[in-house]
C-alpha cells in the first residue's frame, strides 16, 4: 500500500469515527 | 423608599420620579410625565385593583381566544408553525429542541405541514421559550405577523406591560412593542388567536390598541406560501440557466468547438459559472447545513452541502493550483455541483407544489365561510362582516345565499344543502325551531334565524380545528420513520467516507476521481426526504378526504387503528335505530277507523309522559289528526292509562292491563306476539271496554343500517349490537339488520365492560354510539366512533365523528383508514427500497461485476424523483372512492 493510501485509510477511519462521535455520542448527549 | 407607578406598575424612587400627584390624601409617584398626565385624568381607573390585576378580565379573553386549544390545569397546547425544515431529520431536531425546554411534556413536529404541536406546563414554560428553542436549533417560526398601534404608552415599563399582555395570549409567539413608533409587532398563530383578542388584551392592561392593518389571515398564510414557492422557483430557474452552459462547456468530447478552447480557460469559465449557482441558488443548503452542524445535527442539507461542496472545492483547487495534483488527477467536477443543485431545486419546486395540494381540503373548508351576514339590529337590516356577528343576532337568509353562522330558525321555511358539512347530498327541509349550520347553502325559501354559535365556536370552525389537529398529529407508524431519519444522515456520511476510502485504496485508476465521484453520489442519492414525507402527507390527504365525506378523524392514531379493527360494537338506540319511538303498525277491530283509533289514543296519551305515549301523540300530529281533551285521566305505572274522551271510556296499555280489566283479548294475543317478535311494543286500545285496536310502537331502524352492517361484515369485522332493551326486542332488531351477536339488557355503566371483555378476548374493538351513556364505552374502545347527530360528550370521547349521523359512514371510515394505511405503507416501502437500493449502487457495488457506476447527476435526479413520487402517491388518496363490495 502506498503512503497516500495509508493516509487516506487512516484519515477515512478517523473521520468516520469522528462523525459517529460528533453526531451520535456527543450530539445525542447535548440534544437530550 | 420605592413607590409603584399606579399607571404602568414600574418601581420609582421619589428622588428620580418624573412627578407626583396627590389623590384622596395619598401621594403617587410617576416614572414619566405621560403616566402622571393619565393618572390625573382618571385616577380612579388606575387605582382600582382591576387595572393592576388584568387577569380576571384577560382570562376570559384568553379562553375565548384559545378556541379549540385544550387547556387543562396549567397544561397548554400550542401549534407552532416552523420554517426552514427541509427533511425528516430536521423535524427530529426541532422536536428535540422543544423537548429540551423545561416544562414541555410532549412535542411532535410534522414535517409535511411544517407545524410543531407542543404540550407544556404553562407555569414552567411559555411560548417565548419555545420560540427561542426553535430558533436556537437553527429554524425559524412561521405564523402570521401583524402590527398593532398602541396608544397611551409613556415609558419603558408600559412597553413591557403591553408586551406581557399580548404574550399572555395563547397562540402569540412573539410580541415586540416599539415605544417610539407606538406600535406592537406581533407574530402569532392565526388558528389560535385573532387580532381582536390582542386588542382586548391591550385594552385590559390599560392601553388602547388600534389596528394598523386589517388583514385576512388566510391571505397572509397563502401569500407567504406563495412567496416561498416563487423564491424557490426563481432559484431553480437561476440554477438551470447557469447549468446549461456549464454542461455545454463540460462536454468537450461531444462538442468540438468547445474543445478548441484551452483547458485552463474552460475551467475558469466553469468556475465563474458554477460559483453563483452555489452561492445564490444553493446558498440555503450551505447555511442550513452549517446551522444544524453547529447543533450536532445533520440533515439533508448536510448531505447536499458536503456532496456539492467537496466537488466544488476539489475542482476549484484543480483549476487554480493544478500543480498540487498528479497529472492524472487533474480534473474538474463543476458540472456535477451545479447540475445537482439545479435538479434538487427542481424536485423541491415540484414537491412544494404538490405539498400545497395536501392541505387543500382545509383550504376548501375555510373557504366555505361567507364573508358577511345580513343582520337585523334595531329593526334595520344591514350587511356586517362575519366576525361582528354576535350570539343572539337575528340573521336574514335569502334563496341561494350561504348561511353565515350556526343558529336556530326563527321564521320561514326552506331546503338547505348541507353537503359541504355532512357529506349528505340530498338537501334538508328546515322550518321554525330547526338548527341551521353556518356555511351551508340555502336553496329555496327565505328565513330568519337566531345566531347560536359564532366565530371559533361554529361547527365549521370546530371541524377546521379538528382536521388541522388531526393533520398535525403523528401516527404511530411514523415513529419508526423518525427514528430511522435521526440516524440516517450521519450513517450516510460514514458510508460515503468509507466508500471514498475503499475506492481510493482498491479502485481502478485514477483513484481520486473514482473515490470522489462515488463519495458525492452516495451523499446525493441518500435523501431522507421521501422517508420524512411518507407518513404525514398521506395522513393529511386522508383526514382531509374524510372531512369532505363527513368523517371527522380526530388524530392520526385513530386513522391508523381503524384499519386494524376486528370487531365493531354498535349501540342500538340512535345508532342502528333512529332513537325516537314511532307508531309503526295500526290494527283496528270492531269497525273503528285507524284515524279514530289514533285520535282517541293520542288524546288520552297527551296527558302521559311515557315515551310510548309520546310516540302515539307524535304520530297523530304527523297525520294532522285534531286532538280533543281527556277527562278523568289516570295513569297506572307499568300498565297503561285510562280516561274519558268524547264521552267514551278509553283505555291504552299492555296486555296485562286489559286482562286485569277483564277485556277479552284472546284472538289478538297471537298478532301482538308476532309484533313483539319483530321488536315492536304492542299497545292495546280498548273503547268502552271492548278491544278496538292495537298500536305497535317501535324505534324504527335507520334505512341504511342493514346495508352498513353487511358492508362491515364484508370488511371482515364481527358486528355486535349493544342495547338496554329486552332480549326479545333486541334479537328481533338484530335479525332484521343482520348483526352477529347481541348484548341485550345492558345497563349504561356496563357498556364499557362489554367492550373491555371483547378486547380481552383479543378483538380490536371499534365502538359506535351517540349518547352520553356511550361515552365511557367510546373511550374504552380502540376506536370510538360518534354518530354526529348525538351529544357533544359522545363526540368529545370519540376518535372519529360521523357528522351525517348515518351508520353507512362507519364502513366508509374503515375503508378510508385502510386506503390511507395502504398508501403510507407504499410510501414507506418505496422510500426504504429506494434508499437501500440506491446507496449500495451509488457506492459502486455493481462496478466490480457489471462495470456500472452511477453518476452523481443521475443520483440527484433520482433523489428529486423519490420525494415527488411520495407526495404524488399521497395525493392519489384524494380520489379515494369506497368500494361497493
Amino acid at each position: 500500500m502506498a503512503l497516500d493510501q495509508i493516509i487516506v485509510t487512516i484519515g477515512g477511519i478517523s473521520l468516520t469515527a469522528w462523525v459517529i462521535w460528533y453526531f451520535f455520542l456527543y450530539g445525542r448527549k447535548k440534544n437530550t | 423608599m420605592k413607590f409603584i407607578d399606579p399607571v404602568c406598575g414600574m418601581e420609582v424612587e421619589p428622588s428620580t420620579a418624573a412627578g407626583f400627584s396627590e389623590y384622596k390624601g395619598e401621594k403617587y409617584y410617576f416614572c414619566a410625565p405621560g403616566c402622571k398626565k393619565r393618572f390625573d385624568g382618571e385616577p380612579e381607573r388606575f387605582l382600582s385593583s382591576a387595572h393592576f390585576e388584568p387577569m380576571p378580565a384577560m382570562e376570559s379573553q384568553m379562553k375565548a381566544a384559545s378556541g379549540g386549544q385544550k387547556m387543562t390545569g396549567a397544561g397548554s397546547k400550542l401549534d407552532i408553525p416552523i420554517e426552514g425544515m427541509s427533511c425528516a431529520s430536521c423535524a427530529v431536531t426541532v422536536e428535540k429542541a422543544l423537548k429540551g425546554v423545561h416544562g414541555v411534556k410532549l412535542a411532535a413536529v410534522n414535517f409535511a405541514n411544517h407545524k410543531a404541536t407542543v404540550e407544556f406546563d404553562a407555569n414552567e414554560a411559555d411560548s417565548g421559550g419555545l420560540v427561542a428553542a426553535v430558533r436556537s436549533a437553527g429554524y425559524d417560526i412561521g405564523g402570521a405577523e401583524t402590527r398593532l398601534g398602541i396608544r397611551g404608552m409613556s415609558c419603558a415599563a408600559c412597553v413591557s406591560r403591553v408586551e406581557k399582555a399580548i404574550k399572555g395570549l395563547p397562540g402569540v409567539l412573539e410580541a415586540n412593542v416599539n415605544l417610539g413608533l407606538e406600535e406592537a409587532r406581533v407574530v402569532y398563530v392565526p388558528e389560535l388567536v385573532d387580532i381582536d383578542a390582542m386588542r382586548k388584551a391591550v385594552d385590559a392592561s390599560g392601553y388602547q390598541a388600534v389596528a394598523l392593518e386589517e388583514e385576512q389571515v388566510e391571505d397572509v398564510e397563502k401569500e407567504r406560501r406563495e412567496a416561498a414557492y416563487k423564491k424557490l422557483k426563481r432559484k431553480f430557474i437561476f440554477a438551470l440557466s447557469f447549468s446549461i452552459p456549464i454542461l455545454i462547456i463540460s462536454l468537450t468530447e461531444m462538442l468540438p468547438f468547445v474543445s478548441s478552447l484551452p483547458q485552463e480557460v474552460r475551467w475558469i469559465l466553469l468556475f465563474l459559472l458554477t460559483t453563483p449557482v452555489l452561492a445564490f441558488a444553493g446558498s440555503h443548503f450551505f447555511t442550513g447545513a452549517w446551522k444544524s452542524f453547529r447543533h450536532r445535527a445533520a440533515d439533508m442539507n448536510t448531505l447536499i452541502a458536503v456532496g456539492t461542496g467537496s466537488a466544488y472545492l476539489y475542482s476549484t483547487a484543480a483549476t487554480f493550483f493544478p500543480f498540487l495534483f498528479p497529472a492524472g488527477l487533474r480534473h474538474v467536477y463543476f458540472d456535477t455541483a451545479a447540475v445537482i443543485i439545479a435538479l434538487i431545486l427542481m424536485g423541491r419546486v415540484l414537491e412544494a407544489r404538490a405539498k400545497g395540494k395536501t392541505s387543500e381540503a382545509i383550504k376548501r373548508l375555510i373557504g366555505l365561510q361567507p364573508k358577511t351576514a345580513r343582520v337585523i339590529r334595531k329593526g334595520e337590516e344591514s350587511d356586517i362582516p362575519i366576525k361582528d356577528v354576535q350570539v343572539g343576532d337575528v340573521i336574514v337568509v335569502r334563496p341561494g345565499e350561504k348561511i353565515p353562522v350556526d343558529g336556530i330558525v326563527q321564521e320561514g321555511r326552506s331546503t338547505i344543502d348541507e353537503s359541504m358539512i355532512t357529506g349528505e347530498s340530498i338537501p334538508v327541509e328546515k322550518g321554525q325551531g330547526d338548527e341551521v349550520i353556518g356555511a351551508t347553502i340555502n336553496k329555496t325559501g327565505s328565513f330568519t334565524f337566531f345566531a347560536t354559535r359564532v366565530g371559533k365556536n361554529t361547527m365549521l370552525a370546530q371541524i377546521v380545528k379538528l382536521v388541522q389537529d388531526a393533520q398535525g398529529s403523528k401516527a404511530p407508524i411514523q415513529r419508526l420513520a423518525d427514528i430511522i431519519a435521526s440516524y440516517f444522515v450521519p450513517i450516510v456520511i460514514s458510508i460515503a467516507i468509507l466508500t471514498f476510502m475503499l475506492w481510493y485504496d482498491f479502485g481502478p485508476l485514477p483513484h481520486l476521481t473514482y473515490a470522489l465521484i462515488t463519495f458525492v453520489t452516495v451523499l446525493i442519492i441518500a435523501c431522507p426526504c421521501a422517508l420524512g414525507l411518507a407518513t404525514p402527507t398521506s395522513i393529511m390527504v386522508g383526514t382531509g378526504k374524510g372531512a369532505e365525506m363527513g368523517i371527522l378523524i380526530k388524530n392520526a392514531e385513530a386513522l391508523e387503528t381503524a384499519h386494524k379493527l376486528t370487531a365493531i360494537v354498535l349501540d342500538k338506540t340512535g345508532t342502528v335505530s333512529v332513537g325516537e319511538p314511532a307508531v309503526t303498525d295500526i290494527m283496528t277491530f270492531n269497525g273503528i277507523s285507524e284515524e279514530k283509533l289514533l285520535q282517541l289514543a293520542a288524546t288520552l296519551e297527551r296527558g302521559s309522559e311515557h315515551p310510548l305515549g309520546e310516540a302515539i301523540v307524535k304520530s297523530a300530529k304527523e297525520k294532522n289528526i285534531e286532538l280533543g281533551s281527556a277527562e278523568d285521566f289516570n295513569a297506572i305505572p307499568g300498565l297503561g292509562v285510562r280516561g274519558r274522551v268524547e264521552g267514551r271510556d278509553v283505555l291504552v296499555g299492555n296486555l296485562r292491563f286489559l286482562q286485569e280489566k277483564g277485556i277479552f283479548t284472546d284472538g289478538q294475543v297471537q298478532t301482538a306476539g308476532e309484533l313483539a317478535g319483530l321488536g315492536k311494543t304492542p299497545m292495546y286500545v280498548a273503547v268502552d271496554d271492548k278491544l278496538s285496536g292495537i298500536l305497535a310502537v317501535a324505534d324504527p331502524i335507520k334505512p341504511d343500517s342493514a346495508e352498513a352492517i353487511s358492508r362491515l361484515k364484508k370488511l371482515g369485522l364481527k358486528v355486535f349490537m349493544m342495547t338496554g332493551d329486552h332480549r326479545q326486542t333486541a334479537e328481533a332488531i338484530a335479525r332484521q339488520v343482520g348483526v352477529d351477536e347481541v348484548y341485550a339488557e345492558v345497563l349504561p355503566e356496563q357498556k364499557s365492560d362489554y367492550v373491555k371483555k371483547l378486547q380481552q378476548e383479543g378483538y380490536i374493538v371499534g365502538m359506535v354510539g351517540d349518547g352520553i351513556n356511550d361515552a365511557p364505552a367510546l373511550a374504552q374502545a380502540d376506536v370510538g366512533i360518534a354518530i354526529g347527530t348525538g351529544t357533544d360528550i359522545a363526540m368529545e370521547s370519540s376518535d372519529i365523528t360521523l357528522i351525517q349521523g348515518k351508520l353507512s359512514a362507519v364502513p366508509l371510515a374503515i375503508q378510508l383508514s385502510k386506503a390511507t394505511m395502504r398508501n403510507i405503507k407504499q410510501n414507506l416501502i418505496g422510500s426504504f427500497f429506494y434508499n437501500s437500493l440506491g446507496i449500495p449502487i451509488a457506492a459502486g457495488v455493481l462496478y466490480p461485476v457489471f462495470g456500472i457506476l452511477l453518476s452523481p447527476i443521475i443520483a440527484s435526479a433520482a433523489m428529486a424523483a423519490s420525494s415527488v413520487t411520495v407526495v404524488s402517491n399521497a395525493l392519489r388518496l384524494r380520489r379515494f372512492k369506497p368500494s361497493e363490495k
